[in-house]
């Protein structure tokens, strides 16, 4: 066995010992219990007011099960989105700031390592959150509508998204000088890629006059998460046997290119569905009679399109990161302060300015006690 | 208040080392000393030498912070780099501990360059910089251990090494204590720890007394004494004077980026002597005093003071030579000289002496 990347290892240590971490994952969880709890009361209620005017043939189960499958992936993938960066953020910012950098740097440990232990903590720590938020994905199968290729694709992607986005972060981090900066950039990086690519997407749509064909849409929407995990889940396949039941996503899948959301039924193979088991239906069939990579209709694959470029930007952060931990390499962010800092030690510290003269050879300075004898008491004005 | 008492013996202005009069120099200068400045140590050519650095220039922005600088190591022992805050003495141990490319010059570390071969110079070279590098929640021993595993050592050498060192720097008792919770003296210990943690030939050490209480720094240096008695060649810089006197076996004074001495304290000493600190006290009172002043200036004295109302204190320049002739001038000339000397002092003596006196 290899050893472990010492950096890894120290990061877990700080990280995942005593009861920080327990807590965290207990809130967490207690949260997304929470949620679905929440999220199913008020399904049901929607429901039972489309059922009262009269799907009262078909099961409701599917309907329910994309509805909480989706909005859960839809919360996991924002609090992976918050929480990958701010702790990655830190990451080397904060050994700078440590002043633990320099220490390292003079190990044997390369630069490439130190980023590599760092990312792999990230990792840990995002995959520890999505697996913790597995289970509750997993509810929807008794419910029917999602298929286990849905989840796995959809969790696939909420990682990946969620580790580039942490590699991204470690550059943040590499190049900022203090913890706080770094975090101020890196939730900054994420609104962009959240709130600003819409935005973005809206003023290229408004630009083009709304004029799309089936395959285009625009180019900022591929840089938005959650049009990716959308399209990864299949959110725009949300109809089933009438019911209508939007969740978070459903935005996101509407505007998928080559929808079929407007059409009828999704002509997507689903677990069947045995509606004699009481209002919810339940599943009869083996789920994996359906192939969750066979059963793409899209011709555009958007989450790959999407988790590509978020590959290249986290690589690009990797890279990043690599180079700026090196010995002697500077932070960007912050340097100005840095350096009004270094002149006003050097003031300080009484080292002759810029350009002065080396000293002209060997003088005598004056011992302290050969120093003039103080000046009379003060007499003037000035004397103090 | 301190010529009150004529007939008090005159007090040496600096009180460790007994002053000697020029007369009697107790020491004959080594004829084999090459001059002064930028000479390098004895035996620079070949392997005895730990680091060998020559023509070391570094520049931020426009600042000079090492210009044109020479050192020479030797292996085993302690090398002390005195120097003001500034000097470019920490500049100087980054660049020998690869963190840190020169802008010109050469350096040889064990016969690696810190540059092209930088990880068998990490390998061999601990370094302990002026400040504590902290990581909040880990133990003593876990910290020791990490910086261990990024060394590359196994699991068990690890244990070893961390028991060993904890023991010298006597912290086995905070073994399991948090390193935030330690105090100054103890993280500057732990910090001497993880320098040594792979066990390197060499130490470098950047003030590390700094911050440290008398006592603290007591210890502190027990544990380098005992380090340079073992093969281990020890750089370590100071700005404090004392604290190098007693362990370094060979000193370099540093000031704005240059060497300006380096060798043992006795050897600058020598080296120094071409220019020379004479006290001489006379008596006649203030005429007496004008008489002398104008005796030692036609000399060729220069910077001369007025030490304690009968004493004037001045530079030489010409050697022993011209201590000699100072002294029959001020006989020929009736000037009633009472006490005539050389001052040697202690390491302080001769870094003030060295450096234009900046740190004070």
């Amino acid at each position: 066995m290899t050893a472990m990347n010492p950096v890894l290892r120290r990061e877990l240590l700080e990280r995942w010992r005593g009861r920080r971490a327990f807590l965290v994952i207990t809130i967490y969880t207690a949260v997304l219990a929470g949620i679905v709890q929440l999220l199913w009361l008020v399904g049901r209620a929607f429901l039972r007011e489309q059922v009262r005017f009269g799907f009262v043939d078909a099961a409701t189960g599917p309907a329910m099960g994309r509805y909480l499958f989706e909005n859960l992936l839809g919360f996991v993938l924002l609090l992976v989105l918050f929480i990958a960066p701010g702790y990655a953020a830190a990451q080397i910012a904060g050994e700078r700031e440590r002043k633990t950098l320099s220490l390292l740097q003079v190990t044997l440990v390369r630069p490439w390592e130190i980023v590599v232990g760092k990312l792999g903590a990230s990792t840990a720590w995002l995959l520890l959150l999505v697996i913790a938020a597995l289970p509750f994905g997993a509810a929807a199968f008794f419910l029917g509508g999602v298929t286990v290729g849905d989840l796995l694709r959809s969790t696939f992607v909420i990682v990946a998204l969620a580790v580039a986005v942490a590699a991204m972060s470690l550059g943040v981090s590499s190049i900022t000088r203090k913890t706080t900066a770094s975090i101020v950039v890196t939730y900054g990086l994420v609104m962009l890629l959240t709130l600003g690519t819409l935005f973005a997407a809206g003023v290229e749509a408004a630009m083009r006059r709304f004029d799309f064909d089936r395959d285009t849409r625009p180019i900022a929407l591929y840089l938005n998460p959650f049009y990716g995990l959308a399209d990864a889940a299949r959110a725009d396949s949300f109809r089933f046997s009438g019911f209508e039941l939007p969740s978070v996503l459903t935005p996101f899948g509407a505007i998928l290119p080559d929808p079929d959301f407007f059409g009828n039924d999704v002509a997507i193979a689903r677990p069947a569905i045995e509606p004699a088991f009481g209002p919810d239906g339940a599943v009869v069939d083996d789920f994996f009679e359906v192939d969750p990579f066979e059963d793409r209709r899209r011709r555009q694959p958007v989450w790959l399109i999407t988790l590509s470029l978020y590959t290249l930007f986290g690589v690009g952060g990797f890279v990043i990161a690599t180079q700026r931990v090196k010995p002697e390499v500077q932070p960007l962010i912050g340097r100005r302060k840095a350096a009004r800092e270094r002149e006003a030690r050097r003031v300080a510290a009484g080292v002759p300015p810029v350009g002065a003269p080396p000293p002209g050879g060997v003088m005598i300075a004056p011992l302290p006690e050969d120093l003039p004898p103080p000046p009379p008491p003060p007499s003037g004005p000035d004397g103090t | 208040m301190s010529d009150d008492l004529p007939t008090t013996p005159p007090r040496s202005a600096e009180p460790t080392p007994p002053a000697e009069t020029v007369a009697m120099p107790t020491a004959p200068p080594d004829p084999t000393m090459p001059p002064p400045g930028t000479t390098p140590a004895a035996g620079s050519d070949g392997a005895s030498l730990a680091v060998r650095v020559r023509g070391l220039v570094k520049r931020y922005g426009t600042l000079n912070a090492v210009d044109n600088l020479d050192m020479d190591v030797p292996k085993g022992g302690v090398f002390g780099l005195i120097g003001p805050n500034g000097a470019g003495k920490t500049t100087t141990m980054l660049a020998v501990c690869t963190l840190l490319t020169p802008n010109q010059g050469s350096i040889d570390v064990f016969g690696f360059d810190p540059q092209s071969d930088e990880q068998e110079v990490r390998k061999r070279v601990g370094y302990m910089p002026d400040f504590f590098g902290l990581y909040d929640g880990l133990t003593c021993a876990e910290y020791l251990d990490f910086f261990a595993s990024a060394y590359g050592l196994d699991a068990a050498t690890r244990r070893r090494q961390v028991d060993d060192l904890l023991e010298l720097v006597e912290l086995s008792h905070k073994r399991d204590t948090d390193v935030s919770g330690l105090s100054r003296g103890m993280q500057q210990r732990l910090s001497l720890a993880r320098a040594l943690v792979h066990d390197p030939q060499l130490l470098v050490l950047d003030e590390p007394a700094s911050g440290l209480d008398p006592r603290a720094r007591i210890d502190l240096r027990e544990i380098l004494l005992e380090l340079g008695r073992q093969e281990r060649t020890i750089l370590v810089s100071s700005h404090i004077l004392a604290e190098l006197e007693e362990m370094c076996d060979r000193v370099g004074i540093i000031e704005a980026g240059k060497m300006l001495a380096q060798g043992t304290p006795d050897q600058i000493r020598t080296q120094m002597r071409t220019s020379m600190i004479v006290s001489v006290r006379v008596l006649g009172g203030r005429a007496g005093m004008e008489q002398a002043h104008v005796v030692m200036s036609q000399r060729g004295v220069t910077n001369i003071v007025t030490v304690r109302g009968d004493t004037l204190r001045g530079e030489l320049a010409g050697g022993e030579e011209a201590v000699a002739d100072l002294l029959a001038a001020m006989v020929a000339a009736e000037v009633r000289v009472v006490d005539f000397r050389e001052d040697r002092g202690g390491l302080e003596r001769l870094f003030l002496s060295v450096t234009e006196g900046i740190v004070r």
